[in-house]
């Protein structure tokens, strides 16, 4: 008896159910478009243009970041933030990043591709421009350039770092390489300027109690750890807003998202 | 193009093996002058150095298994080691030498490893011994402004090393 009014109880509500999408096919069917969006109508979907990671894509984004270098240390030698020892060094790094945006371009062009000539778009609308924004405003330009350059160099050497590995074509990891190390120097030698009492940080590695460093790691370090790393690169900058506190902008190796793909010189 | 494999293939093996030794005799290096003194005030920095090479022996030994040699390179530490129980400077100018030459051999090692772990593994040291010599540079004494090309330019005059020299 049980058994048979639960039958008969489901019975109902599979059958109420049945009406009820019933109703709303037809809601949503066949009939002339009144041009008012309503659920059941759709705009046709925008196709993904096709994106391979290809050699021609990662030396391509190389250059777009060697460019956004060159970006910002023309824009500081512009606004004058930097002066004597530090400026002699900021020109040499940007000479540097012009020959390695001519040297990643060149590779590009013999491997087939088109070079790209522009900074990438991405990481200059959310790094770079933001950071420069925020330097305008600080208490001590100069301090936070230096600061901005240390991160940049240490994301170039994490750059190609990741790349290295996924270029194809075995004869391209050389001088990828060949140029990320520079850039490591780069901001190892800023670091061996901006922290001079303590050239290669403890943190992390296994070493003598009596070697390691007390407290939290510090901001700058010749030799941060022991391997290179992928993790973002946080920097802060700007004036200290009305909580006491600075920005930090995380910056993070170009990928998915950042690529400077072969299509982007289609539009 | 054909996509490279991920594992090392048994000629990198041989290649990173070669690459361990090295990295152990820089360890070993670096241990001789903590303990002989010779970092003066970056002591703590050189000792940190040694760890750093004996980390990258043990991730190349991770990746390679019983393939990976476990002993140092004699001809290297012998080389090297007088200079590295020398004073700071002695210490530091061979230091920045020896980085220079492990940079270098790493990087001629990407040219022929086929395994995609092994270059990331050999990538990312280098930019840590890249990072290790401007280090060496600033215990040296040497100006980031006058002598620059200490910090940031791999000599032509530094030769790889390899297994068959």
């Amino acid at each position: 008896m049980d058994m048979q009014n639960l039958s008969r109880r489901r019975f109902l509500l599979a059958g109420g159910a049945s009406i009820s999408l019933g109703a709303l096919l037809a809601a949503c069917g066949g009939g002339e478009s009144s041009g008012v969006a309503r659920i059941g109508l759709t705009p046709d979907p925008t196709e993904l243009p096709d994106a391979p990671i290809t050699d021609i894509t990662l030396l391509r984004t190389a250059t777009s970041l060697e460019n956004n270098a060159i970006f910002v240390y023309e824009a500081a030698a512009g606004a004058g933030y930097l002066t004597g020892d530090a400026a002699k060094i900021a020109a040499r790094f940007l000479a540097d990043h012009r020959d390695h945006a001519t040297a990643t371009a060149t590779l590009t062009e013999a491997a087939g591709g088109r070079a790209f000539t522009d900074p990438n778009p991405r990481l200059q609308s959310i790094y770079v421009e933001p950071a420069l924004s925020l330097i305008a405003e600080a208490a001590d330009p100069a301090a936070d350039v230096l600061a901005l350059a240390y991160a940049l160099e240490t994301l170039a050497g994490a750059t190609y770092q990741m790349y290295t590995s996924l270029l194809t074509d075995k004869d391209l990891r050389r001088a990828a390489m060949g140029i990320g190390e520079q850039e490591a120097r780069h901001a190892a030698t800023l670091g061996s300027v901006l922290n001079p009492a303590r050239l290669v940080s403890s943190h992390g590695s296994s070493v003598a109690a009596e070697f390691r460093e007390d407290g939290e790691p510090l901001r700058f370090y010749a030799v941060p750890s022991a391997f290179g790393t992928q993790a973002p690169v946080p920097v802060t900058l700007g004036p200290v807003d009305e909580a006491g506190g600075r920005t930090t902008v995380n910056l993070e190796t170009p990928y998915l998202n950042s690529m400077a793909y072969e299509y982007l010189d289609e539009d | 193009m054909t996509t490279p494999p991920r594992r090392p293939s048994a000629a990198d093996s041989a290649l990173l093996g070669f690459a361990q030794e090295a990295e152990l005799a820089a360890r070993d290096l670096y241990r001789a002058a903590a303990t002989a003194g010779s970092g003066g005030d970056e002591t703590a920095s050189i000792a940190t150095l040694a760890a750093h090479h004996d980390a990258a022996s043990q991730a190349i030994s991770s990746l390679i298994g019983r393939d990976a040699p476990q002993s140092r390179l004699n001809s290297i530490f012998d080389a090297f080691e007088s200079r590295f129980t020398g004073d700071t400077s002695d210490l530091a100018l061979a230091a920045h030498e020896l980085e220079n030459t492990m940079v270098a051999t790493h990087l001629s090692l990407l040219e022929t490893l086929d395994g995609t772990d092994g270059v990331a593994l050999v990538s990312s040291v280098v930019i840590a011994e890249a990072r290790h010599v401007a280090a060496m540079a600033a215990l040296a004494g040497l100006s980031p402004v006058a002598d620059i090309e200490a910090y940031l330019d791999l000599p032509s005059s530094i030769t790889p090393l390899s297994p068959e020299n």
